[in-house]
């Protein structure tokens, strides 16, 4: 049984890693506005991330330690503490995303205003942190995440004509409202979204708290190549079921009510409580993993112990930077402010975080120090050092985008 | 004029040119007019999915709750905005009335709302809102 349970932390990080608040608002963003045109944005990342997090898993699996420990090591104090504080607070922006994410799907589903259940939120992470198992944990918020597959029947249901998305999906639909610096804007926050850099963390990290070794290489090919996909065709399926209920009313997406609406407008009120679980879920899976890579980072570089599995007697400094981060996110949300604007930001400044979390990842794939024969092939190499090229430019093009666009309004 | 200063004056003069030769500004007032014709079609939808048993009470209230918020806001925008001339000065006026209005409507949505016989003249009264709107967006894109 441990196979199908291991195979979980794939879907796991696929579901509340590849598709969180992140994905779910930028992904029906640009699906109200840009239709299906931005669709090989998704496909880009999916490849990227599943090219980096097997690097991630690959080298935990054979070395028996997490990323940022041997980032530590390989590149020295100095130079990791670049990748230590852009991923550091990237996470902990997205964790506050995400808590403000689970606030707002309780508000869908209960009517009570969000703002009353940030700290409930905030408690829960923690308690389920604190009490729950780890496989537990994962197999829980995997398995209900997958519920979010009801945004690819509700595209399918409202019977897409396929020539229009064909077009679309080729680049040749004008978007007349639309200038081209937007869609790259846009371009560059779905590839953010897609390639968060603690997803990577968790993965590796995830994979020490499983005790994976060699025999797991297999494993962690497939909980890549598997989670990852999946996660990106929900994301097409939001992008495809705002497309078609929300573009023709004149809806621009701005809130997480306009992002579950097409689905009960497909498929009624059972498969909405099915979509408004599924963003529960995904937005709960995402907090626990943020809250826990902050942890993670901090304590691997650090030196301390470090793991769910350590009593907070054992591990204090690891369990006191995760309650405090979840403070600060619970903290800034307590001010009033929009977490879908929180998100929104969340994602373009992951994208400028990118180049210092993926290029040490690609260094250690390549130390025989760490993976011994296992090192990256050629290919591998080369399609990495691509995504490297695309990172570099999605993080340059980041910010001046942002300026220019103002948040792509 | 030191080279100094004539490189940050050319990077200026670039960025400009580039900014306006790209039309990447959107006039903010055009940004407020979408925004708030946004807000009145997702509330429009909002409503008609109610009636038609398509989404919970919950979702429909707190999708026209946020529609509230982003007019709120888009009003407050297109009071602010400081219009150049005699026509963008007159759109910026025909825009504050017609958001404020939009803003009321969706202040009854928000009491009428689980009405049943009130949806369908809420919905048409949205929607008329939400026309108005983008027709006011384009002319404001079109006029600065």
């Amino acid at each position: 049984m441990k196979g199908p349970f291991a195979v979980a932390l794939g879907i796991l990080t696929a579901i509340g890693g590849f598709v969180d608040i992140g994905d779910l608002v930028t992904n029906a963003v640009v699906g109200s506005r840009f239709g299906l045109s931005l669709a090989w944005v998704v496909a880009v990342g999916v490849v990227g991330i599943v090219l980096f997090a097997h690097m991630a898993g690959k080298v935990t699996a054979l070395s028996g330690r997490a990323t940022f420990e041997i980032i530590r090591e390989r590149l020295g104090p100095r130079a990791a503490v670049a990748n230590l504080v852009a991923s550091l607070l990237m996470t902990l922006l997205t964790l506050t995303a995400e808590i403000g994410g689970i606030a707002l799907s309780l508000q869908l589903l209960t009517g009570i205003v969000p703002l009353a259940w940030i700290v409930v939120a905030t408690l829960a992470v923690w308690l389920v942190i604190w009490l729950v198992k780890f496989s537990v944990m994962e197999n829980v918020a995997g398995l209900l995440g997958v519920s979010l597959i009801v945004f690819v029947v509700s595209f399918l249901a409202l019977g897409p004509d396929w020539s229009s998305v064909a077009d679309q999906v080729l680049q040749r639909t004008p978007h007349p409202k639309e200038d081209a610096l937007t869609y790259a804007f846009y371009c560059v926050a779905l590839f953010g979204a897609a390639m968060t850099p603690y997803e990577v963390f968790f993965f590796s990290s995830g994979a020490v708290e499983e005790k994976w070794g060699p025999r797991d290489l297999k494993l962690s090919r497939l909980n890549a190549g598997v989670g990852f996909p999946l996660g990106g065709l929900l994301s097409l399926g939001i992008a495809g079921s705002a497309y078609l209920v929300l573009s023709p009313a004149g809806v621009e997406v701005s809130s997480l009510s306009e992002v579950v609406m097409p689905v009960g407008i497909a498929l009624g009120t059972v498969a909405l409580a099915f979509a408004l679980v599924g963003v529960l879920a995904a937005t709960t899976g995402a907090a626990l993993e943020t809250a826990l890579s902050c942890g993670y980072a901090l304590a691997q570089y650090a030196g301390w112990p470090w793991g769910k599995g350590h009593r907070p007697v054992h591990a204090p400094q690891f369990h006191l930077t995760l309650i405090g981060c979840l403070l600060v996110a619970c903290g800034v949300l307590a001010t009033g402010v929009d977490p879908i604007l929180v998100t929104e930001f969340s994602v373009v400044f992951s994208a400028v975080a990118l180049p210092l979390t993926y290029a040490p990842i690609l260094i250690v794939a390549n130390d025989p120090q760490y993976v011994g024969e296992h090192t990256n092939s050629r290919t591998v190499n080369a399609v990495g050092l691509v995504y490297l090229a695309i990172i570099l430019a999605a993080a340059i093009a980041a910010v001046p985008l942002m300026i220019l666009t103002g948040m792509g309004s | 004029m030191t080279a100094r200063r004539a490189g940050g004056l050319t990077t200026a003069v670039v960025v400009a040119a580039l900014v306006s030769a790209c039309g990447i500004t959107h006039s903010p007032l055009e940004v407020a007019l979408g925004d708030a014709s946004s807000a009145a079609g997702a509330a429009a939808v909002a409503v008609r999915a109610l009636d038609d048993g398509d989404v919970t009470t919950a979702v429909a209230q707190t999708a026209v709750d946020d529609a509230v918020t982003q007019t709120s806001k888009a009003a407050a925008d297109a009071t602010s905005y400081r219009a150049k001339a005699g026509p963008e000065r007159r759109l910026q006026q025909r825009a504050v009335e017609v958001v404020a209005r939009t803003t009321r409507h969706l202040h009854r949505a928000q009491d009428d709302l689980t009405k049943a016989s009130e949806r369908k003249q809420l919905e048409r009264m949205l929607k008329r809102d939400r026309d108005q709107l983008d027709r006011l967006s384009t002319r404001a894109g079109e006029v600065r």
